[in-house]
């Protein structure tokens, strides 16, 4: 079977598994064997080139989480659905969704509804874990919309803002 | 011959004056304390939150109080609560570890009000050596250096520009009562002094409640380099060398070390008499720290730690003492039982902090429970660890959850056996910064031992991002892992709704089960 999988740089990458003689081989380079371990609460490792690396798979339609041997990867399926979703929407209409990337408590909102920002500012200041963590703008635009407060909890992933670049 | 006994007295050593005693603190740190009263005959009452009541130090402690629920400010941080629960345990002695109350004076106080004796240091000698302005004005009347920089708290934005002029740029500002990195500005410009000191005393009294700051010269590539001491009760002061602490990532330290290899015999003798002098001025007793920044084959005072360390385990293992329970020895009033020549180092020892943080998001925390966990062992591996198969770790406290370490005749041996060991490592449920520790141990810069404070910043996302191998290995795991899911559909598997939410991988249950496009 054939697979098209986006990394985190953009790139775009074939993969071929055969799933009966199972191998997998990453951009028609050499098969490489591997095998897939089960446990009792689902899968618990894959076994690559002989080595064991446990495993954490998690997808939520083509995104897909991955925590291998303790590095995280979020990767994500090109299917053609994809691409033609990202051609249509092009950079201009760009709406960026600013997730909260860990839980914890909205301590600072630096900006306002409607306020210009450019890449890198810092938007919201988070508290996790004892440390005050700056969430920053990943590109420039107009805060369209401002969802939280000062005092929030969040939860992990939960929509912050949302930004028109 | 990592344990090397000391042979010091021929009878047999006194019980110890210390009977019972509360350990206030949670964590790694806490099960280190409780194993060490236990080795003394201590009977250990563990003062634990709601979220730790089940954790493996209130499994392994003699008796466990409830501090109730909620995070550290209502629970570990509160005075009252932590004396309440020795009042009621009836405990003779607290424990504070380290950070929570161990370096508050009015926290010390208060025991010796109490009656209770606090393992640590007098009140009075924390109020000195624990205070950096006091330390540091102590420090000049020894003729130790010190960074050029504000003698005492700065007032004001308008202060820190005169400062700052006085000693020039790029300048440092930090929270008086800081340490760990909270508060910390490093400024670069005139223009950008005013914001980063407001946010500096914003986050000072965020974490301590104190919004004192101070301003000093920034150096361009210094090292840490920190000497380990310990104090008795009748003045006997000792020394047990160095370590060195330059992996950092915003000040927290990442990977630690001893002996430092790179300071000269001239220089390690310095820094240890203007430790030794220190501690005698303060009359100290108890374990602490005195931590200077090595910059150019000159050592400048930066501040002492009044409280045992994350790090103390390097210097157990190359010179075989046993801090945490010298410590203990110490507030029970016991004399230090050998001295200054018998205190020998050998070997060479490394500590890699393995944090519940992504180094791929920044080192943002990733709380979650561990699925699967192998701990790695062998010769010349130690493993402080709190961390047990089923266990979540809480996103209410700091995201410490093992210390790895290795211990070798050389420096060489010691990073060999820590790769080995970290290969072994396994904790599957969250990321961790297990795969850093092993890029930087791969390092040749770090292998070379030419690094600095700065050093992991300046490497970029070398030391975060996986390297060519790993990422390849995720590109084909999660090809295989999708073709496996469509040869076999998933079975409709609910998945507990407890779990779904708080995770760093995937999206809610719902979002899981979505169906394919």
């Amino acid at each position: 079977m054939e697979l098209k999988i986006r990394d985190e740089s953009g790139c775009v990458h074939t993969l071929e598994v055969d799933t009966v003689s199972k191998t997998v081989s990453l951009n028609g380079a050499e098969s490489i064997p591997y095998q897939i371990i089960r446990g009792s609460e689902g899968i618990e490792a894959v076994r690559l080139d002989h080595r064991r690396l446990p495993v954490e798979f998690s997808r939520d339609g083509i995104r897909l989480s991955l925590l291998l041997d303790g590095v995280s990867h979020a990767l994500e399926r090109e299917t053609t659905y994809a691409f033609l979703q990202r051609a249509k929407e092009g950079p201009q209409q760009g709406r960026i969704e600013l997730r909260s990337p860990i839980p914890g408590i909205i301590s600072a909102v630096e900006v306002t509804k409607g306020e210009k920002v450019k890449k890198g500012d810092v938007l919201v200041v988070l508290q996790a874990m004892k440390m005050e963590n700056e969430i920053s703008s990943p590109a420039s635009g107009v805060v369209s919309e401002l969802l939280v407060v000062e005092g929030e909890k969040v939860a992990i992933d939960h929509i912050l803002l949302i930004i028109k670049a | 011959m990592a344990f090397r006994r000391l042979r010091i007295r021929k009878r047999a050593p006194r019980p110890s004056r210390i009977q019972s005693m509360l350990v206030a603190n949670r964590g790694e740190i806490a099960l280190r304390i409780i194993r060490a009263g236990w080795e003394l005959g201590i009977h250990s009452v563990l003062a634990a939150s709601e979220a730790d009541i089940d954790s493996l130090p209130a499994r392994v402690a003699d008796q466990v109080v409830s501090l109730g629920g909620g995070g550290a400010g209502e629970t570990y941080l509160s005075l009252e609560r932590i004396i309440e629960a020795a009042k009621e345990s009836e405990v003779q002695a607290i424990h504070p570890g380290y950070g929570f109350l161990s370096e508050n004076p009015t926290f010390s106080r208060r025991c010796e009000e109490e009656d209770l004796i606090f393992i640590g240091p007098s009140a009075d000698a924390m109020e000195k050596l624990g205070d950096k302005v006091w330390a540091k004005k102590k420090a000049e009347e020894l003729k130790i250096p010190i960074i050029p920089g504000s003698k005492d708290v700065v007032k004001d934005a308008r202060e820190a520009f005169q400062i700052a002029k006085r000693v020039g740029y790029p300048v440092l500002i930090k929270a008086a009562a800081g340490g760990g990195g909270r508060g910390m500005r490093v400024v670069q410009h005139p223009r950008d002094l005013k914001n980063a000191f407001l946010s500096a005393q914003q986050e000072a009294t965020l974490a301590f409640g104190d919004d004192a700051c101070f301003l000093e010269k920034y150096l361009a590539k210094p090292r840490h380099v920190e000497i380990q001491m310990m104090a008795d009760t009748r003045g006997q002061v000792r020394h047990l060398f160095e370590r060195e602490c330059s992996i950092q990532r915003r000040h927290q330290k990442l990977l630690e070390e001893a002996p430092c290899l790179k300071v000269s015999h001239l220089l390690r003798r310095s820094m240890i008499q203007a430790s030794i002098g220190l501690v005698r001025a303060a009359k100290y007793y108890g374990v602490c720290t005195m931590e200077f920044l090595v910059d150019r084959n000159r050592a400048y005072f930066i501040e002492c730690n009044t409280r045992v360390q994350v790090e103390h385990p390097v210097t157990e293992q190359i010179t075989g003492i046993d801090i945490v329970r010298a410590g203990i020895r110490i507030a029970g009033r016991e004399k230090i039982p050998f001295s200054q020549h018998q205190v020998k180092r050998q070997g060479h020892a490394i500590e890699c902090r393995i944090n519940a943080e992504d180094p791929r998001r920044g080192f943002a925390p990733t709380p979650g429970r561990v699925e699967e966990l192998i701990l790695p062992a062998g010769p010349g591996i130690r493993v402080d660890t709190h961390l047990c198969p089923g266990y979540t770790v809480p996103d209410l406290y700091d995201s410490l959850v093992a210390k790895v370490i290795a211990f070798g005749r050389t420096r060489k041996e010691a990073i060999n056996r820590m790769e080995r060991a970290l290969r072994e490592m396994v904790i599957r449920g969250f990321p961790t910064t297990l795969p850093f520790h092993r890029r930087l141990l791969a390092h040749q810069t770090f292998r070379r031992g030419k690094s600095w404070t700065r050093f992991v910043e300046q490497q970029g996302s070398r030391l975060t991002e996986p390297d060519d191998l790993e990422s390849e290995r995720g590109l084909m795991a999660a090809a295989l892992l999708l073709a496996d899911e469509e040869d076999h559909p998933p079975v409709g598997k609910p998945i507990p709704e407890d779990q779904g939410a708080s995770w760093a991988l995937g999206g809610t249950p719902e979002q899981q089960d979505a169906p394919w496009n």
